[in-house]
């Protein structure tokens, strides 16, 4: 590693969090501020913490509960993508994630039972939000699951954080946001994971000043089985979704491209194309059986790679 | 691998200008070799009309020549709202800060130990009655209905000399208790139980804390009351993120200096770097100003000047 640059690993969100900023006065207590964010975040939004704010709100349901900013606004940035999205991503989805599994805390391995059974029945519409109150009501028993939300709120406001060095990265377990160029004053370049072999790119693109996000079936898996479950639910079937093997997203926000990534896996190839499209947005869908879907923008604007691409 | 390509329709019409004034240029010198004056003009004048786009095309695009990114930007203007809402959802939680956007449970954690301008309101106020109900929560909740500023802030920053009357420090009972040996007396000061055991009736304590008129004479009997005697003290001071302890230099019975003697807090105490120095310049604690951002610590900083001063003020033995 360069000597002029401080970077710093710490294990939050299920993840580990690397930044990497310009070694310099103020980049430690820069660089611990923006990590701050990811606890705040994380003490905020999370559901395998009962003390967490997110699931107080759970435990009110059918009421009118007062929120902190974060929590309303990532609550109000989950139901816009899950309309804009047709529901294919949708928050609601917490107590199926529960049921298939998804609801031990990463380091402490404590389970998180809301007592609330699944309800296919459920939507984002069933979430109401007051944004002059700054207030949401649950108007059923509701486990809301902010994961795809949550950590690209936490990117972004690292990102606000460290903006002033001009040159800085985070990377939050794949999830990540390159600010600025590269220290040699060029793009950053960004490796696509080959979501079915470990340690080995699928391709390769530039990017300046945004958040690059990959949902992929094999981050969180019950099991090496090719079947297993993982954490992108449909949420109509509360089951994993199938058609894609990883989904990368482009964005000016981690918050936008994360939640887009997610949308984008669950429609499959065609439509998630479409959709991203529709968001102006740039991505990479990768099928099951490695066939590759990009956007137009990825290979003219992102110098999408093709070299390492099968 | 399906990429789709797109045309750069700005391109051929800067080559097709560039080309034109090419030509035009040749016809009009060409023409001053044959001396005929109305061809050099025709031909200065096809220059001109040529030079005019190509000079356009070399600024910038004009609007027809650049469809294609028009066409991104009004579709990045309607299905963007999404970027809208969450560049948004940033501003609003950045701007806010950690503190306000602090979960329900860290606002009850933080309700419990008091602000510290409306600890202050209580404190000077149960100065003047003989029961201190300072470390109480419960009146700690109770000065919240006072105004902090009418109560506490104006009167004080009045009198820079006045003295924080012998009132058990604010600061909560367990972080002080933890902290260093030299603590042992404050914390027995601050021991919550006897305060809340001795403390009048929380109906009381509201009670004195609500005529805002009975306040500034309370606090101009505290006033001149007593001085700082010279020396060295040290006090802790702590908020959510952990501790510091500030070493308060009295010469002349004036602030000297008030450094941080150890950051025992989770940020690097320079994010509160220009604390100590207005606190020699302005030498009251009250009237410090939070620093955006690191309110926490300049609370931390503010309990810790308030216990090395509250020593500083006793009489010497």
């Amino acid at each position: 590693m360069n000597d002029d640059r401080y970077r710093r690993s710490v294990p939050l969100m299920g993840t580990i969090i690397t930044i990497d900023v310009p070694a310099g006065e103020g980049s430690s207590v820069a660089v611990e501020r923006a990590f701050q964010w990811f606890r705040q975040v994380e003490r905020c939004c999370s559901r395998f913490d009962p003390q967490s704010e997110l699931l107080h709100l759970t435990r009110n349901a059918e009421s009118v509960v007062p929120v902190s900013d974060m929590l309303f606004e990532a609550v109000r940035f989950a139901v816009g993508l899950a309309e804009e999205s047709g529901g294919a991503f949708d928050p609601t989805i917490g107590a199926s994630m529960e049921t298939l599994g998804f609801n031990q805390e990463y380091s402490t391995k404590q389970v998180v039972h809301t007592g609330i059974e699944p309800d296919s029945g459920v939507t984002y519409r069933d979430v109401l939000l007051d944004p002059g109150e700054k207030t949401i009501t649950l108007l059923r028993p509701i486990v809301l699951d902010l994961g795809a939300v949550a950590k690209g709120m936490a990117i972004d406001l690292a990102a606000r954080e460290l903006r002033l060095f001009g040159s800085f990265s985070i990377d939050a377990g794949g999830d990540l946001f390159m600010g600025g160029c590269d220290p040699g004053g060029r793009a950053w370049t960004v490796g696509i994971r080959h979501p079915r072999r470990d340690g080995e790119l699928i391709g390769v693109i530039e990017v300046r000043d945004a958040a690059v996000c990959t949902s992929g079936d094999y981050e969180r898996r019950q099991g090496e089985a090719p079947d297993a479950d993982h954490h992108i639910l449909e949420p109509q079937r509360g089951k994993s979704a199938r058609l894609l093997a990883s989904a990368t997203v482009i964005g000016p926000t981690a918050m936008l491209a994360d939640a887009a990534a997610t949308a984008a896996f669950v429609l499959g190839p065609e439509e998630g194309i479409r959709f991203l499209d529709r968001l102006q947005l740039d991505g990479l869908l990768i099928s099951p059986a490695l066939d590759c879907f990009a956007t137009e923008g990825m290979s003219r604007e992102y110098k999408l790679g093709a070299t390492a691409i099968l | 691998m399906k990429i789709l390509h797109s045309e750069n329709p700005g391109f051929s019409v800067v080559a097709m200008t560039v080309v034109a004034a090419i030509i035009t240029t040749l016809l009009s010198t060409s023409t001053i070799f044959y001396h005929s004056e109305w061809l050099a003009l025709t031909g200065l004048a096809l220059f001109v009309l040529a030079g005019i786009p190509a000079l356009r095309a070399l600024m910038g695009p004009s609007p027809s020549e650049n469809l294609v990114t028009e066409r991104r930007t009004s579709g990045k203007k309607v299905s963007h709202s999404l970027l809208a809402v969450s560049s948004a959802a940033i501003l609003a939680v950045y701007a806010a800060g950690y503190d306000r956007t602090s979960s329900a449970a860290d606002r009850l954690d933080a309700e419990s130990s008091a602000p510290r301008r409306n600890a202050v309101a209580v404190a000077e106020v149960s100065g003047v009655t003989p029961a201190s109900a300072a470390d109480s929560p419960l009146a700690s909740n109770t000065s919240a209905i006072v105004d902090p500023l009418s109560v506490a802030e104006k009167p004080v920053v009045n009198s820079p000399t006045a003295v924080e009357p012998q009132v058990a420090a604010s600061v909560p009972l367990t972080e002080t208790s933890s902290s260093d040996a030299a603590l042992a007396p404050a914390a027995k000061l601050a021991d919550p139980v006897a305060v809340i055991a001795n403390a009048p009736p929380i109906a009381k304590a509201a009670e004195i804390a609500s005529p805002p008129v009975a306040v500034p004479a309370a606090v101009a009997a505290l006033a001149g009351q007593s001085s700082y005697r010279d020396g060295s003290y040290l006090g802790w001071g702590s908020c959510r993120h952990g501790q510091i302890q500030v070493e308060v230099v009295i010469q002349a019975g004036k602030i000297a200096s008030a450094e941080i003697a150890q950051c025992r807090t989770r940020y690097s105490c320079s994010v509160i770097r220009t604390t100590p120095p207005e606190m020699v310049s302005k030498q009251n604690p009250e009237s410090l100003s939070n620093v955006t951002g690191a309110t926490q610590s300049v609370d931390a900083y503010y309990f810790a000047v308030k216990e090395a001063l509250k020593e500083a003020a006793k009489p010497a033995q």
